[in-house]
């Protein structure tokens, strides 16, 4: 089955009210999509893990409310952000209470990480996104890596395109700041 | 490095071998794990006897614990003996001296009556026994007029000549009434 056709079946048991079928579709689906557009927020894979993992299950509790106006995928991608943004707040929040600095801690792990496997200038491209802001990093990463369009963009982050395009204008002037020092 | 053109845009991410193969699987028992908490909570349905874990430490400690649970009640019970014997000892001295305190109340009321009735009153008229050793040693040595300086602190006098015309001067000076009256009921 390709993914044309698996999406297809997936609003089919949608409407049917198949939950089952259409979890497993689901996850057989995206996960791949889910798990690197979180990877890219939180980085290291046992996170990525994690947050897909949680991702899922809100989605099986929830799927049963899903209302199918908007794309399953849109709505996927906004469960899976959110998601990434609750798991960061909750590490950074503990980093915090043990006077550590959450991006400083992520950007030395990033280098001894067996899971990454970029040169030197990806490293630091790396290390220049966690100096952003956390919304902004998720528009730079969006846009840049997976070429999302600033339309889908504006659904699954429940922003304006004019508000997207500035913040991912502002983003590349700040990494290219960042890298520019190298 | 320049600008971001410099920079592949290569996914620089892996994942361990077969993580997308083996994630569905991952994911369906994570579900039945959230379903059971679900259905059952995160509730401990076990309860352990009273104070079991105040005594576990005690219990992890065989040697240490053994002995003092061994003596725990013996350290009760002595603890009792004591205080009673401690009470009863008290007592005891205390009526002891009472009684004592009491016979040696008698024996100075003898004395004294004996000493008033003879009316006389010599150095073996004072029972030895309520006397500090020292001064007892004291009364050994020392003559009469010594005895009267040491017991008459305030109007000490030396007695050198104990002629009629000395003992008249002094009864002026230091005797009362009656000590005059009988005075002269001697003469």
């Amino acid at each position: 089955m390709n993914s044309a056709v698996r999406v297809n079946t997936i609003d089919k048991h949608l409407t049917n009210k198949e939950l089952s079928e259409a979890f497993n579709l689901i996850v057989e689906e995206y996960k791949e999509r889910l798990y690197w557009h979180i990877r890219k927020i939180v980085l290291i894979h046992e996170d990525a893990d994690d947050v897909l993992q949680n991702t899922f299950i809100k989605v099986w509790r929830y799927l049963e409310k899903f209302k199918q106006d908007s794309k399953i995928y849109t709505w996927l991608f906004r469960i899976a952000t959110n998601e990434a943004i609750t798991f960061i707040n909750n590490k950074k929040k503990k980093s915090e209470d043990s006077f550590e600095n959450y991006e400083e801690t992520l950007s030395n792990s990033l280098e001894s990480d067996e899971y990454f496997e970029g040169d030197k200038a990806q490293l630091i491209l790396q290390k220049a996104i966690l100096t952003l802001p956390e919304k902004q990093r998720i528009v730079f990463n969006m846009k840049y890596f997976n070429e999302t369009k600033y339309e889908e963009m504006s659904e699954i982050l429940d922003t304006s395109v004019g508000a997207l395009k500035a913040s991912y204008h502002h983003a590349v002037k700040k990494i290219e700041n960042f890298v520019k020092q190298y | 490095m320049k600008n971001l053109n410099d920079i592949t845009k290569n996914n620089a991410f892996k994942v361990p071998e077969n993580y997308f193969d083996t994630f569905a699987a991952e994911l369906e028992a994570r579900i039945s794990e959230e379903n059971l908490k679900k259905q059952f909570g995160n509730r401990n349905f076990f309860s352990v006897p009273e104070n079991y874990f105040k005594n576990f430490t005690v219990q992890m400690n065989p040697k240490k614990g053994k002995i003092i649970q061994l003596i725990k009640p013996w350290l009760s019970a002595a603890a009792g003996i004591i205080i009673i014997f401690a009470l009863w000892q008290f007592l005891l001295t205390d009526i002891i001296n009472t009684n004592k305190q009491a016979q040696n109340h008698d024996s100075l009321q003898t004395n004294n009556s004996t000493v008033i009735a003879n009316n006389t009153l010599s150095i073996d008229d004072i029972d030895i026994k309520y006397l500090d050793p020292e001064i007892n040693a004291y009364i050994d040595e020392a003559d009469a007029n010594t005895i009267y300086e040491y017991t008459d602190d305030s109007e000490q006098e030396t007695v050198t000549n104990t002629d009629d015309e000395t003992i008249y001067e002094y009864y002026i000076d230091y005797a009362d009434d009656n000590d005059i009256t009988e005075l002269l009921a001697d003469l």
